[in-house]
């Protein structure tokens, strides 16, 4: 037994060959060097993590791996010897395997279509597989431990099964690494889990991981080795059980001192008696959501706790006014609001930022003035005569991006170069010059890196105990809400299952009330 | 190359986003590097016209007649312009203003005083662009099908109107609106000049212009931050319809002839000169000094050629040509005047 993980240990042995092995690469954008002479063994039957906050080289990193972007300088080396990386197609070659962060599938198309989607052999039909077709895929399904049929149409697949057929369409290649990016960003607790004991199996049958994430409980389970970038350097690699979590977020973070604003304001039991400011009643919408009571209170924060699927995400969609929802009252200030009314609620003081951020929560092609004049209810300063002055939006701006640590160049900059955290700062700082009286945020933090995310959460807690707001989160990584939210509701297959304070929650109770 | 980078002292960079603020001159190349780059299209084609004819094509004759006709171009282009800011394009432009100029000569032969007949006419004009907006923003038509069938319908009704044919024997008051001159200045030129002041003021100082933006670069954001989208659109497209029919106004009475098949070929010059000056089809980006400067090009560009006695298939063919290289170029960051200056600047960077 001993003798086995000895042989089997990834990192033993030097003399063995590495799958692919890449050294002293460089790479530099105007202004930034996002990679800087790094090193990274992949080996055959582990899994690599390769961690980092936003910004570290991650992203730059794997598409030099997979051959969307080149190299400056370094050179590659699978099992020994010397290779080119310059296109996908010769990563493609060699083995080396994308699955993006994002999900792409023809919707008309059968999953299995969209499986073999470029690699269909010559004359393939475009409506049904064929036997051999089909054989393949189910095999590449039965490995990643789906089980539905090739022949579904790919619009009736959840996030969950599109992620494993994307990694099933991975396999039908040869792919002696597989490169993930943020596999389980969107996923569920249990969906997550079933992935990441997929891609234990994979490991087990031989295959390289090189798997990038945020999430660092999934990296201290699965990882064998782990690479941590940081200002695009390799800061540390360590070996399974050499490291703990602590210490991997010490050497993530970098030597600035992080902003006092996080721990600043404490999160008071401020379960306050005054009249509430939101009141949903019976709210339901078919399939999604069914009679749903909720009451948020000024300078309060109220977590909506649930996994993908739960409904809490269109629930805080069809309180904004967004979707519409079928039957139930929404009242702010004592008015009810239409429903599915979403400027009519705006006008009144109820804002969104909604989870699809660049889709949904900005405008990426303009710059950062413009995403936070974005609204009607901007301060009068900046609207004399009702006509727009550049200069004061310019001022406003450079203020937020001051208060708030926004990172750009200037308020001119183009929304879209930014990373995720700032963008969401932006959309928050919104929020703040409107002088909301009720926010409902979804999924704040998805694709956020650590320094951002408690960054955001102060935001989040100084609207409401500084500027009076109601606050509603939905989310699905239930860790954000302790600590945070003064009464976070559990929601389950489209209803409230359970309700606690903020002080009495904790990520179990929450987690054994949200699995269905 | 990349050694000596990575020796240098490491950039102020902090989140991997470059805090360091960039040089003026590399920031004024960066922001206006498309209308850079069709000024020097501009001061190349004028050279060599210059040159190769100086005793037409250099005269102040010509240069009247450019204005002439880049005004109407322009008040069409602008038009243009709003409606594919907001993410969508109007192919109906051409009919519409042969409409408005056969309803404006009707009316005006018909004895009506053209103080009148003119509204009559820009409220013709407005009429189909909102109706187009309400088609695209309301009941979700795709701009192509909607807009082209309102060409169908509008080219038709002119044609019914007029009976097919030309209306002449114009009152003369109408020529001050394109013809003739405003004191020493051509009257289309300066009817031109105030359509872009109007047009900037609405589009950088108004809340409307950060709205039509905001649409076209993302429709979904816009309607969630609590902006009336649909109103907004159809607000863009009964502008377009409103210049385009004041552009028929002007190109009757440059020609002194109300005719239905008047402004045939603008729809696809107008969306031309806009995308030359940096309009992106699908919307949320463009500015209105690339569109004039979009028409300055594509003006002298013909009118160069019809000295030059170049047929007017062949020029079409050049015109073509022009945009499918002007898109490229813009797009091609090693060609564009940015890459260059950036070369210029410090050769090893690169």
């Amino acid at each position: 037994m001993i003798a086995l993980t000895g042989t089997l240990g990834p990192a033993t042995s030097e003399a063995q060959p590495c799958v692919l092995e890449a050294c002293g690469i460089s790479k530099s954008f105007p202004g930034v060097q996002a990679l800087d002479a790094v090193d990274l063994r992949l080996e055959a039957g582990a899994i690599h993590a390769l961690l980092g906050e936003n910004g570290a080289g991650k992203s730059t990193l794997i598409k030099i791996l997979t051959g969307i972007q080149r190299a400056e300088a370094g050179h590659f080396r699978a099992n020994g010897l010397p290779v080119e990386i310059g296109s996908p197609a010769s990563a493609a070659r060699h083995g080396i395997v994308l699955v993006p962060q994002d999900i792409l599938v023809v919707p008309k198309l059968s999953i299995g279509r969209n499986i073999l989607l470029g690699f269909e052999g010559g004359l393939s039909q475009r409506g049904r597989l064929s036997v051999d077709e089909r054989t393949k895929i189910e095999a590449a399904l039965a490995i990643v431990g789906a089980a539905f049929d090739p022949e579904t149409p790919a619009s009736r697949l959840g996030v969950p099964h599109l992620r494993l057929a994307q990694i099933a369409r991975a396999l039908i290649r040869k792919s002696d690494v597989l490169v993930l990016d943020e596999p389980t960003a969107v996923l569920s607790e249990p969906d997550a889990n079933h992935l990441l004991e997929r891609l234990e199996h994979l490991r087990d049958s031989g295959n390289s991981i090189l798997y990038v994430t945020h999430r660092l409980s999934e990296v201290m389970r699965l990882a064998d080795r782990i690479t941590v970038l940081r200002d695009g350097r390799v800061v540390g690699t360590y070996e399974r059980g050499e490291v703990d979590r602590a210490e991997i977020m010490r050497v993530m973070a970098k030597d600035v001192p992080r902003p006092a604003a996080a721990h600043a304001i404490p999160a008071a039991a401020v379960m306050s008696d005054a009249a509430p400011r939101l009141r949903v009643e019976n709210l339901s919408s078919s399939f999604r959501f069914a009679d749903v009571s909720l009451v948020v209170r000024p300078g309060t924060i109220v977590g909506i706790a649930g996994v993908q699927g739960s409904g809490h995400g269109q629930l805080i969609r069809a309180i904004a006014g967004v979707d519409k929802a079928d039957t139930g009252r929404i009242v702010l200030d004592d008015v009810e609001l239409a429903h599915g009314a979403v400027a009519n609620a705006v006008s009144r003081g109820m804002m969104i930022v909604p989870a699809d951020r660049r889709g949904a929560a900005i405008v990426a092609k303009r710059s950062l003035r413009e995403n936070l004049a974005l609204s009607g209810r901007i301060r009068h300063a900046a609207r004399r005569f009702g006509l727009r002055w550049p200069g004061r939006e310019r001022a406003m701006m450079a203020g937020h991006m001051r208060t708030f640590d926004i990172r750009a160049v200037s308020s001119e900059t183009r929304i879209g170069t930014l990373s995720g955290g700032n963008q969401q700062k932006v959309a928050l700082a919104r929020v703040f010059e409107s002088n909301a009286r009720a926010l409902l945020v979804e999924e704040p933090t998805q694709g956020i890196d650590v320094r951002a995310k408690a960054e955001i959460h102060a935001l989040l807690r100084k609207l409401a105990r500084e500027r009076d707001c109601a606050v509603l989160i939905a989310t699905s990584e239930f860790e954000e809400l302790i600590g945070l939210a003064d009464e976070i509701h559990v929601m389950r297959s489209g209803r409230i299952v359970a309700t606690m304070t903020g002080a009495e929650a904790n990520y179990h109770k929450i987690l054994e009330n949200a699995l269905p | 190359m990349s050694s000596d980078t990575s020796a240098a002292p490491a950039p102020s960079r902090t989140h991997g986003v470059p805090l360091k603020k960039p040089s003026l001159i590399d920031s004024v190349v960066r922001a206006w590097s498309t209308e850079l780059q069709i000024l020097v299209g501009i001061v190349v084609l004028a050279l060599a016209f210059a040159w190769m004819f100086p005793d037409s094509f250099s005269t102040s004759g010509t240069m009247m007649n450019m204005a002439r006709v880049a005004g109407i171009l322009l008040v069409v282009s602008i038009g243009q312009s709003f409606v594919l800011i907001v993410g969508g394009f109007d192919i109906s432009v051409g009919a519409t203003m042969g409409l408005v100029s056969i309803v404006v000569s009707l009316l005006l032969v018909g004895g009506t005083p053209i103080g009148a007949a003119l509204p009559i006419g820009l409220a013709v004009g407005a009429i189909v662009g909102f109706v187009n907006g309400i088609g695209v923003a309301f009941l979700r038509i795709t701009p192509f099908v909607m807009t082209l069938g309102m060409l169908t319908f509008a080219k038709g009704l002119a044609d019914e109107l007029g009976d097919g044919g030309t209306i002449t024997r114009l009152p003369s008051a109408l020529a001050y609106f394109g013809r003739r001159n405003w004191g020493v200045l051509p009257s289309s030129g300066c009817i031109a000049a105030i359509v872009l002041a109007v047009a900037w003021f609405v589009l950088q100082r108004c809340r409307a212009g950060l709205y039509l933006f905001a649409i076209g670069g993302s429709r979904e954001t816009t309607r969630v931050a609590g902006v009336r989208v649909a109103a907004y659109e159809i607000i863009a497209y009964t502008i377009c319809g409103l210049l385009a029919g004041l552009g028929g106004i002007m190109l009757t009475s440059r020609v002194s002839v109300g005719q239905g098949s008047l402004g045939q070929g603008y729809e696809l010059l107008s969306i031309a000169t806009a995308v030359i000056g940096g309009v992106a089809i699908g919307g949320g980006v463009g500015r209105l000094t690339g569109v004039l400067l979009g028409v300055l090009l594509i003006t002298i560009l013909t009118t160069g050629l019809d000295i030059a006695g170049v047929n007017p298939f062949i020029q079409q063919m050049i015109t073509g040509i022009v945009l499918i290289i002007a898109v490229v170029v813009s797009q091609a960051p090693r060609l564009s005047l940015r890459g260059i200056a950036s070369l210029l600047r410090n050769p090893a960077h690169r």
